[in-house]
C-alpha cells in the first residue's frame, strides 16, 4: 500500500468542538463522530457503548505531532466509535495556568494531577453521548495520565492505548529530587551508556584521552551505577531509582483486573527500555502478555513522526480495537 | 528536560478560574472542516484581528504562546479569530493534498467571517511565519486595514528548505544505515512525485512547487495602509528597510522545540499591541 492510499482521509467522519466546564473554567475538545451518529445525540445499541478518550502528550496540543492523535480519532470514528481528544488546562485551546518550564508541568501530569479534572470531562462526555465505558489513551505523558485515570475510574475503564508511555519521573534538577535526594535518572544512565559505547569506537575520542582532554569522570559514575544496578537486580526486586511508583501501581492494578492494553514503543528507545526494566521486576513474563499487547516499531522516534511509523501505530490500534471490542 | 544548577520546584495550579466567553467551531469548505477559535473583545471593541499561524509542527510548538497572544489582544479590546489550516491540527483534510494556495482559501474564508462581524471597526491581518507570508499576499489584494508580520520567511521555498533541516537532523540522530540523503535528494524525491515525511507531515510535489509561487510580498512604497515586519531573531539584514522592528525573543524561539512554556514576550506583546492600536486602528494608545 503506497503512502497516499494509507494516508487517505475518507471523509466519513465528522468532527465537533466540545466545551466542558471544569474547576479551572472550561476545557476545549474535539469529538470524532462516525457518520451514522447524529450530532445532537448518539445512537444507542444493546451493547455497552465504548468511547475513546485521548489526553495531551504533555504540553503539545490535542492533535499532537504530525496530527497523529487527530488521525487516530478519525480512524476510530471510521470504525463506528466516538472519540474525544481534549486539551488539559493551559494546553492547546484550554485556558489554564502553567509553570514557566516544562519539567514541573510534566511532574504534575505524571503524578496524576489532572485525574479529577479528566474524570469530570469524561463524565460529561459520557453523559452527552450515552457512553458506558471508556478506553483511555495518549502518547508519552498522556499515556501515563491515562493509566492513572483508568485506574481511578475502576469498572468504567474498558482499556488503555499507551503510545511510548513514560514510566520514569523526570528529575527537577539534574541528579536531584525535591527532597534533595541524589538521583541518577534512567535517562541519564542510558544516555551515558550510549555515549560510552560511541566513544569506545571513536578514534577522535581516544585521541582526546591520550592528550588528556577527555571527560571521563561521568563514565566512572556510569560504570559504578551499572554495577550497583546489576547487584540489585540479582536480588530481583530493585526498580530504577526514578520509577514513577504511583503510575506503576496503577498499572499493576489494571493488569490484575485484566483491563486490555495496547502499548506501542519506538524500538529500543529510552521509554521501552525503562518499561522492560520495570516490568521485569513486577511481573513474570507470561502474566503481562495475557493482557498487554506490546508493539515495538523500529527505526523511528518518540513521536512516531518518521519512517511511516504513524500509519503503523494507527494500524495497530485498529487491529487491537477489532480484537477487543467487536 | 533537566537544568543544571537551577532552583526549580514542583508546581501545581493555584485554583484560578478562567473566563468562559471564547468559542470554537468549524467552517465548512470543500466538504472539509476548517477549525477556528473566536476570542471576543473585552469591553468596547477597538478592532478585529485575524491571526494566521505558522506551518505544520511550528504550530505544535507555538500553540501555547499563540493562544496567550490571542487572549492578550482580546483583553485589550480586540476581537480575535485564529484558525488551523486544513490538514493541520483540528481542521480536517489530508495534509499531503494541501498547498499554499489551498491555505490562502482558508485565510480568505476566515477574513470574510471577520469582515462580516467587524461592525465597521478596523480589520488587521497578523501572521506568524507562514501566516505572515500568506497574509502579505492577501494584503496586497487590498484586503484589510493593516498588516503585522512576525518573522516572515523570505519565500515559501526558503521556508520549506529550512524545515527540511528537521528531516536531515532526524536522519542524523537515528544514524540511518547506508548513504545519508541530502537536502537535494529529498527535493529530488518531491520533484519525482514521492511523498516525503518531515516531522510527521507528508509533503507532496504539489506543496513543494506551489510554495515557489509565494515570495514574501512586501507592500510597495505607494501603499497608504499601515504595515510592519517584526523580526524575532537577529539577522544580518532587515527584511524591510524602514519598516522593520527587531524584537529578539528568548531562544529557542517559541515556534521551535523548547523547555520554556512561558517565555518572556512582554516586549513583543506590548510593542505589537501599541502598533495595532495606533497604526492599525488609528487610536492613540493610553
Amino acid at each position: 500500500m503506497d503512502n497516499k492510499t494509507r494516508l487517505q482521509y475518507r471523509g466519513d467522519v465528522k468532527r465537533e468542538v466540545i466545551k466542558i466546564p471544569v474547576s479551572s473554567g472550561y476545557v476545549f475538545g474535539t469529538v470524532h463522530f462516525p457518520k451514522e451518529y447524529k450530532s445532537d445525540g448518539c445512537a444507542r445499541t444493546d451493547k455497552p457503548i465504548v468511547g475513546f478518550v485521548f489526553l495531551n502528550m504533555g504540553h503539545a496540543p490535542r492533535a499532537c505531532h504530525g496530527n497523529l492523535i487527530a488521525r487516530i480519532g478519525d480512524s476510530l470514528a471510521d470504525m463506528g466509535y466516538i472519540a474525544l481528544r481534549f486539551d488539559l488546562p493551559g494546553i492547546g485551546d484550554s485556558p489554564g495556568e502553567l509553570p514557566e518550564r516544562e519539567v514541573p508541568f510534566w511532574r504534575f501530569l505524571l503524578s496524576g494531577g489532572f485525574t479529577e479534572l479528566t474524570e469530570t470531562v469524561i463524565a460529561s462526555f459520557g453523559e452527552r453521548c450515552q457512553i458506558d465505558k471508556f478506553v483511555l489513551g495518549g502518547l508519552c505523558g498522556g499515556a501515563i495520565a491515562s493509566v492513572i485515570v483508568a485506574d481511578a475510574m475502576c469498572d468504567r475503564a474498558a482499556g488503555t492505548i499507551l503510545l511510548e508511555p513514560e514510566f520514569a519521573m523526570p528529575a527537577l534538577v539534574r541528579g536531584r529530587n525535591p527532597d534533595n535526594k541524589e538521583l541518577w535518572s534512567t535517562y541519564n544512565l542510558l544516555q551515558s551508556q550510549r555515549i560510552m559505547r560511541d566513544r569506545i569506537v571513536s578514534l577522535q575520542s581516544w585521541y582526546r584521552v591520550f592528550i588528556g582532554k577527555s571527560a571521563y569522570r561521568d563514565h566512572i559514575r556510569t560504570l559504578l551505577t551499572l554495577l550497583n544496578n546489576k547487584i540489585n537486580r540479582l536480588s530481583g526486586m530493585k526498580l530504577p531509582a526514578d520509577t514513577n511508583h504511583a503510575a506503576v501501581n496503577c498499572w499493576l492494578r489494571l493488569i490484575k483486573a485484566s483491563i486490555p492494553s495496547l502499548v506501542v514503543f519506538s524500538q529500543d528507545e529510552t521509554d521501552e527500555l525503562v518499561y522492560k526494566e520495570i516490568m521485569s521486576v513486577c511481573f513474570k513474563p507470561n502474566v503481562l502478555d495475557r493482557v498487554v499487547n506490546r508493539k515495538s516499531i523500529p527505526d523511528t522516534n518518540h513521536t512516531f513522526t518518521t519512517q511511516g511509523a504513524d500509519s503503523l501505530v494507527i494500524q495497530y490500534i485498529i487491529e487491537w480495537v477489532k480484537t477487543n471490542f467487536r | 528536560m533537566e537544568f543544571k544548577n537551577q532552583e526549580i520546584t514542583d508546581w501545581s495550579p493555584s485554583g484560578t478560574v478562567f473566563r468562559c466567553d471564547e468559542e470554537a467551531g468549524f467552517l465548512a469548505i470543500d466538504d472539509e472542516q476548517l477549525y477556528y477559535v473566536h476570542h471576543p473583545a473585552v469591553g468596547s471593541k477597538r478592532g478585529s484581528v485575524l491571526l494566521a499561524g505558522p506551518f505544520a509542527n511550528e504550530r505544535t510548538y507555538s500553540a501555547i504562546v499563540w493562544r496567550r497572544w490571542a487572549r492578550y489582544l482580546a483583553e485589550r479590546g480586540f476581537d480575535v479569530i485564529r484558525f488551523d489550516y486544513r490538514g493541520v491540527g483540528e481542521s480536517s483534510g489530508n495534509f499531503h493534498e494541501k498547498t499554499f494556495s489551498v491555505w490562502m482559501d482558508d485565510i480568505r474564508l476566515c477574513v470574510n467571517m471577520l469582515l462580516e462581524s467587524s461592525g465597521g471597526c478596523p480589520v488587521i491581518l497578523h501572521g506568524l511565519r507562514l501566516g505572515a507570508l500568506l497574509l502579505s499576499h492577501l494584503f496586497n489584494s487590498g484586503t484589510a486595514d493593516a498588516l503585522l508580520m512576525w518573522e516572515p520567511p523570505k519565500s515559501g521555498s526558503i521556508m520549506l528548505k529550512e524545515a527540511l533541516r528537521a528531516r536531515l537532523s532526524g536522519d542524523m540522530a537515528r544514524g540511518r544505515d547506508g548513504r545519508r540523503l541530502t537536502r537535494d535528494d529529498y527535493i529530488g524525491e518531491l520533484d519525482a512525485g514521492s511523498l516525503v515525511c518531515v516531522d510527521g507531515y507528508y509533503w507532496s510535489r504539489a506543496l513543494w512547487h506551489d510554495a515557489q509561487k509565494y515570495p514574501l510580498h512586501l507592500p510597495s512604497e505607494q501603499e497608504k495602509r499601515s504595515w510592519r515586519v517584526i523580526q524575532l531573531e537577529k539577522r544580518a539584514t532587515l527584511i524591510a528597510q524602514g519598516n522593520t522592528q527587531v524584537i529578539p525573543v528568548p531562544k529557542p524561539a517559541f515556534w521551535k522545540m523548547s523547555a520554556l512554556l512561558k517565555p518572556d514576550l512582554s516586549s513583543l506583546f506590548e510593542y505589537s499591541t501599541r502598533w495595532i492600536t495606533k497604526r492599525g486602528c488609528n487610536i492613540e494608545a493610553t
